[in-house]
């Protein structure tokens, strides 16, 4: 073999052993890069049993066990707090031959009841808690996106930041949120938020933490979230009660809703349903 | 001579692997030079501003039977949108005067903004849903796919009342308009989105035009709850109305249902045996 020849053969060995470790390490720099675990997605809410009545839903719930404090704010301000906009406004006129229609009620009909629908209270704000709606996850290493079908959204933040005080931030009904994974379980504390009342008898201030569990189960189809309201003033004991959700079906998509104060579906009254 | 030539070879595989390594440990932020800030031409994340002179919008050139009057038509009817708070939808989301904040995940790349309207959700599959079940909305399916370093974005279901509907440019949308846009990180740093909507009823060609947003320079920017939007506030309204002629400001209130009004006739419950 000729000398330049074993001296290309040389080169070309040292040139590819090259590139192989140049690749190799990059491949294992992508490996090591952690992904999020898979909590993002589109989730349907399942233990909604007796939600036809909430006191049904929620009589399966331990209601909270509240210091005296916390049963005097109760008793001042309590109601579901957070969640901004949606329908209210007093109650118009609901007699026979009502302006807007000259014919007589009929019963069993239904009819524009609001006089001001679509009221708002403040920002629209998406709230902590769900109702029958699901929920859609979005999320990278960074920041974890939270929406329903209402438009707002609420920001959980990833990315190892502490989290304020009242005093440096105005409080709102998502307040503040920030979130680290313990395994697969995404963990969010939240504080900062407007009071009001919470679920199944319990009451918030700006100074009042929750902690929400996400926990997906095993093959990622389930989801538990365990939701613990954490003060000392309000709770003798932390506040715990969960929901289940269930992944939705692949190609699913979030509906659009909104509050349209010139649609009468908004403001009419309930009806009840023919019976069979 | 065979030693000289299996030194050079395991000299020159030495070298490289110290600049790699060189390379890798500069880019942890250990030593030598400050790292350059990666970007990342597959990871849109982040919030993108759109000031007024990056934005091009070219005339569009609209069928003979879209006319001034058909266009002022749709013009007063997003007025009147506007006045009862509804929410704002495609196009006008990506030029509402506030950040667009992007999050990139696994299975969508993510759009919301602070104002009233939904969030766009840009599915990474490669079909829309079927028109059978979708439920037409204000920022249509949108679906999305990497082309290179393109993102291309495909949106139809588009709401025929839902938003705002007017075009930049020109024309609107309705139930029969296809959007397609392009998103890029160009080299200088500035995303790129090219917006080309088509739509047999109102365009005689397709409608192109280009925005580009500059990324927000504060990395830790927190985005605001959109500003509330009362329809019941009366100083609200009668600023919204002021450019109201009297014919459009009797029309937007004519959209209201006064209370007492039946709203749709349900059928009699069957009589009992």
């Amino acid at each position: 073999m000729s000398k330049s020849i074993a001296k290309g053969i040389i080169i070309s060995t040292a040139s590819l052993l090259l590139f192989e470790i140049v690749g190799l390490r990059v491949t294992l720099a992508q490996q090591t890069e952690s992904k999020p675990p898979v909590v993002e997605g589109d989730w349907v809410r399942t233990d909604t049993n007796g939600s036809g009545s909430f006191g049904n839903l929620l009589s399966t719930y331990k209601q909270a066990s509240l210091t005296p404090e916390g049963q005097a704010m109760m008793a001042a301000g309590g109601g579901r707090g957070g969640r901004g906009g949606g329908r209210g406004g007093a109650g118009g006129p609901n007699g026979k031959g009502a302006a807007g229609d000259p014919q007589p009620q009929v019963a069993g009909q239904p009819y524009v009841t609001n006089a001001q629908t679509c009221r708002f209270g403040g920002a629209p704000q998406l709230g902590l808690e769900y109702d029958s709606e699901g929920f859609h996850l979005v999320m990278n290493k960074k920041d974890a996106v939270f929406m329903q079908e209402r438009g707002a959204v609420r920001h959980v933040y990833l990315d190892g930041r502490t989290l304020p005080t009242a005093a440096t931030r105005p409080p709102s009904g998502s307040g503040y949120s920030v979130g680290h994974f313990e395994g697969d379980t995404l963990v969010i504390d939240t504080t900062d938020m407007t009071a009001g009342g919470v679920t199944a008898g319990g009451y918030r201030t700006p100074e009042t933490h929750v902690i929400q569990r996400y926990i997906p189960s095993a093959d990622r189809q389930h989801l538990v979230l365990k939701m613990t309201w954490i003060d000392p003033k309000i709770y003798r004991e932390p506040h715990e009660y969960e929901f289940t959700f269930d992944r939705m079906e692949p190609g699913s998509y979030a509906l659009e809703t909104f509050c349209d104060a010139t649609d009468p579906l908004w403001g009419q009254s309930v009806v009840p349903p023919p019976q069979q | 001579m065979k030693f000289r030539l299996a030194a050079r070879a395991a000299a020159f595989t030495i070298i490289a692997m110290t600049m790699s390594s060189a390379v890798t440990l500069m880019a942890q932020g250990r030593g030598g030079m400050p790292p350059a800030a990666p970007v990342d031409p597959h990871d849109l994340s982040g919030f993108w501003e759109l000031s007024a002179e990056w934005k091009y919008v070219p005339p569009a050139n609209l069928l003979p039977s879209i006319t001034k009057a058909t266009l002022q038509k749709v013009h007063d009817a997003d007025l009147i949108s506007e006045r009862w708070c509804r929410p704002i939808g495609m196009p006008a989301l990506m030029d509402n005067g506030r950040p667009l904040g992007f999050l990139q995940g696994d299975y969508e790349l993510l759009i919301t903004t602070e104002a009233n309207t939904a969030p766009r959700h840009l599915y990474f599959r490669p079909a829309h849903v079927s028109a059978e079940i979708f439920d037409p909305t204000s920022i249509g399916d949108s679906i999305a796919h990497w082309d290179g370093d393109t993102l291309v974005v495909d949106t139809i279901g588009f709401h025929a009342k839902n938003g705002r509907m007017e075009i930049p440019g020109g024309g609107f949308r309705t139930e029969k308009s296809h959007l397609v846009e392009q998103f890029k990180i160009l080299k200088n740093g500035m995303l790129s989105v090219t917006s080309t909507w088509t739509d047999p009823t109102v365009f005689r060609t397709p409608h192109t035009y280009e925005y580009r947003y500059t990324r927000y320079p504060d990395p830790n920017y927190e985005p605001h709850a959109a500003i509330a939007c009362d329809p019941w506030d009366e100083d609200r309204a009668a600023f919204v109305e002021k450019s109201f002629s009297p014919a459009l400001k009797a029309a937007a209130e004519a959209a209201l249902v006064k209370p007492g009004t039946m709203v749709v006739k349900t059928p009699a419950s069957p009589a009992k045996k």
